[in-house]
């Protein structure tokens, strides 16, 4: 028997370990060619952050399926690290063949930056979407990209709160709107009862603040415009001008209306270091009477506190005098076909299937944001809350000018400025926090910022022929309140 | 690396030897040597030098991080970050971090090493234990549980606050506090690790010094200040620079209790840096990167400096000797 020497086995294990690492360097690359082998042999990678749209978008796949379609591999992301995946998947030429653009990349960029291609819709999708799909928002150069499933009446702001608190309170549970002294002394009388806080709210959550800062701001009389459905507050901008309005009056007030809850004592302490899913929760705990939300509210509460789902109403956003509209751009899709997709064909059947009456349906009993169709909520089997904050969106939600809608060329601009920090949502979470004095000089820093920034990528993107300027920005015949339709551009 | 060797081996080994008297010794190594270094540099290399190298060239870049879409725009990068007053204050709450966190830190931990190290201690390996408990538990976790436990609606802190009469605290939801508590979880849940060198370091001080010191009279104090502690003044050193180290890696926990709020005030270096790549409404990986670099470099003059200040002060002791 040979016994090795201790340098033979040590030697031995160095190269077993050379070999190893090798080895797995190998199946890194076998793992990256397994990838493209899954796209080329017939699964279709499809990747969202649309949790609760999973009994939609498995009927979808479920009616290609019979039709004789492909598999599809659907992957459903954290909002949050959706766009840290396609960071990576686009470094690593590992796009899905479809997926949901949280990459912070503005659509016209996506196509012009060519990661993203064009889908033909059946003539009975085509049908369904006349009128639906704009210019610089679905469409580019007359090539359809997407489809908007959900519509552009909705915002984040709706007043959910427990129907016999407010009643106790001596508000009417019935009403579609209230005016801000009213919510207010509601807050406080249910607050004074010592059963629970008025109002919870997710101030660690700066991009739901700044969200409501943006309807409230509306429904306190400041119109805006908006590029697309989203509220991103580089895209909005007073569209009277054209310029970045945050440090205006109707921003002003809303943040000295939020403000004024804290001062009166009716917001629950913890919600300084909540976020929207912990604020839901602690509302739905009975903590709190009123939280701001979505529409998409009932259909979390469905799936994790079911209980409470018929102890709640909702109204629309307070405003000053409980009859303010908002308003938000043209709807935008929601799935992309990535430009290194090989199955274009499957994803053309599977976009038009986004388009019919039964997805749409589908769409509303999942009780997530509003489908594009919303007369298809009236035969749908959702809570009365989901049914009643659709009649409010369709009552007290317009749609917006949009500078993207008017020159594409916006959006290259969008994608070109440098965000301004603290961002408008950081602002709110600093005054509400305490550690801003004055909202209105930090909001003019900010406003003055982004305007320099977009004066700057104008400059940037014009130097290479692309026609676009201010003017694409205003819309002086736009009033708060009404529909800006697709012939007025 | 031969000469080198060589030059050691003259110093040390054979001081009162015989190959000394025979002049420079000239060892042909082994080619296995260069076998075993192999997976130790390519590691390292693949692992530590390339990311280094590629992090510098990134921060040259106007990279989105998303595609092949980025240009070379040699230090606007750089000139952006100097001028970048979040970038400048999360610095500046790491400094604070770890000016406030390593001194606390390191004195007690070594208190409890030296309660701990005491043989009469009942019960002393089951302290032991739970003091290092926190040390290996998900600093994640730890991050979303100390959430609920400073809560100031609910949390069991503020229970019982209030019932001593003292109003309810908004630890982690205001800037004024939120620091301080982050600081506070860090200290308790990186204690463990140091006291544990702490204790190894007092497994190096020979018995028969403290018998001794006993014997003559000595007492607690007296065996501390005059034997324990002159002899773990090199540990000191090197404990401390541990601890720096680690606080500068407080990136989990910061993200889990505050996210860096509120209103930045928790914002440290590292969060900052993640926000930029990745968070952002619009990330930037080649901004974040240039940070990251900025980052490495006020580590390097931190660590170095500390260690310069050390050799001086050991230079200092060793003349006075």
């Amino acid at each position: 028997m040979i016994i090795p020497s201790r340098r033979t086995v040590l030697g031995a294990s160095a190269a077993a370990a050379i070999a190893a690492a090798l080895a797995g360097c190998n199946r890194s690359s076998a793992g990256s060619g397994s990838s493209e082998g899954a796209t080329d042999s017939g699964v279709l990678q499809w990747w969202d952050h649309f949790e609760p749209l999973e009994g939609a978008i498995q009927g979808v796949f479920a009616a290609w399926a019979e039709d004789g379609g492909a598999q599809v591999e659907r992957t459903v992301y954290n909002p949050n690290d959706m766009g840290e995946a396609l960071q990576l998947a686009l470094g690593s030429d590992q796009m899905p063949d479809v997926f949901s653009n949280l990459t912070g990349i503005p659509t016209p960029a996506l196509v012009s930056r060519e990661l993203i291609s064009p889908v033909a819709l059946n003539a009975e999708a085509q049908a369904a979407m006349e009128g639906l799909l704009v210019e610089g928002v679905s469409i580019f150069e007359g090539e359809v990209y997407s489809v908007p499933i959900f519509t552009h009446r909705q915002h984040s702001s709706l007043t959910w709160f427990v129907s016999e608190e407010v009643e106790r309170a001596g508000g009417d549970p019935d009403a579609m709107t209230f005016s801000w002294e009213e919510f207010r002394r509601i807050c406080r009388e249910i607050t004074a009862a010592g059963q629970m806080s008025g109002w919870v709210t997710n101030i660690a959550f700066d991009g739901r603040l700044e969200e409501h800062l943006i309807d409230l701001a509306q429904g306190a009389g400041q119109p805006l415009a908006f590029n697309t459905s989203g509220a991103s507050s580089p895209e909005i901008t007073d569209p009277r001008t054209g310029d970045y309005v945050f440090h205006g009056d109707g921003f002003v007030d809303a943040l000295e209306f939020l403000q004024s809850l804290i001062a009166d004592g009716v917001m629950l302490p913890a919600s300084t270091s909540l976020d929207a899913k912990e604020a839901r929760a602690r509302w739905a705990a009975g903590e709190a009477a009123v939280f701001f939300d979505g529409p998409w509210n009932p259909g979390v509460l469905s799936g994790q506190f079911a209980d409470f789902l018929p102890r709640i109403s909702v109204a629309n956003m307070p405003t000053p005098d409980g009859a303010g509209y908002s308003a938000r751009g043209p709807a935008t899709g929601q799935f992309w076909q990535s430009a290194t997709s090989s199955h274009g064909e499957a994803v053309n059947e599977l976009f038009s299937l986004l388009t019919t009456p039964d997805f749409a349906l589908a769409l509303a009993q999942n009780m997530d944001q509003p489908p594009a169709d919303l007369s298809v909520v009236a035969e749908a089997d959702v809570d009365p809350s989901y049914a009643r904050a659709i009649d409010i969106y369709s009552q007290w939600c317009r749609l917006a000018p949009s500078p993207l809608a008017r020159n594409s060329a916006v959006g290259s601009v969008i994608a070109e400025m440098e965000e301004i920090r603290p961002t408008l949502g950081e602002i709110v979470q600093g005054y509400l926090g305490g550690d801003i004095d004055d909202a209105r000089v930090a909001l003019t820093t900010y406003s003055d910022g982004l305007s320099a920034e977009r004066d700057r990528a104008i400059e940037t993107v014009t130097a290479d022929g692309t026609e676009v300027s201010i003017d694409d920005w205003i819309f002086s015949d736009y009033q708060l309140g009404t529909d800006y339709d697709p012939e007025k551009y | 690396m031969t000469a080198t060797l060589t030059q050691r081996n003259l110093r040390h080994g054979t001081a009162a030897g015989s190959s000394a008297s025979k002049g420079p010794v000239h060892r042909r190594l082994s080619p296995w040597v260069y076998a075993f270094l192999v997976p130790t540099v390519l590691l390292f290399g693949l692992y530590t030098v390339w990311p280094s190298l590629s992090s510098v060239f990134y921060s040259m870049l106007d990279w989105r991080g998303l595609g092949t879409d980025r240009s070379f725009t040699g230090l606007t990068n750089y000139e952006r970050a100097l001028a970048d007053p979040l970038f400048w204050r999360s610095v500046g709450v790491t400094l604070l971090i770890i000016a406030v966190t390593v001194p606390v830190r390191v004195a007690l931990a070594l208190v409890l090493a030296i309660m701990l190290n005491n043989p009469r201690l009942p019960l002393a390996r089951l302290l032991r234990t739970a003091f290092f408990i926190p040390v290996v538990a998900t600093t994640a976790i730890i991050g979303i549980v100390m959430g609920f436990v400073l809560d100031p609606s609910s949390g069991p802190v503020n229970a019982l606050l209030e019932l001593i009469g003292i109003s309810p605290v908004d630890f982690l939801g205001s800037s004024d506090t939120a620091l301080w508590s982050v600081m506070g979880v860090h200290i308790w849940k990186w204690m463990g690790i140091t006291m544990i060198y702490w204790l190894a370091a007092l497994q190096t001080v020979p018995v028969t010094l403290y018998e001794a010191a006993e014997l003559d009279g000595a007492g607690a104090w007296g065996r501390f200040a005059h034997i324990t502690m002159p002899l773990l003044v090199p540990f000191t050193v090197i404990i401390g620079l541990l601890t720096v180290v680690e606080t500068m890696q407080i990136f989990d926990l910061v993200l889990t209790m505050t996210g860096g709020g509120p209103y930045f005030s928790t914002m440290v270096t590292e969060v900052y840096i993640y926000d930029q790549a990745f968070a952002a409404a619009n990330p930037n990986l080649g901004y974040a990167a240039t940070l990251g670099v900025l980052f490495g470099v006020v580590t390097v003059l931190l660590v170095g400096s500390l260690l310069l200040i050390s050799r001086t002060l050991r230079a200092r002791k060793e003349v006075l000797a």
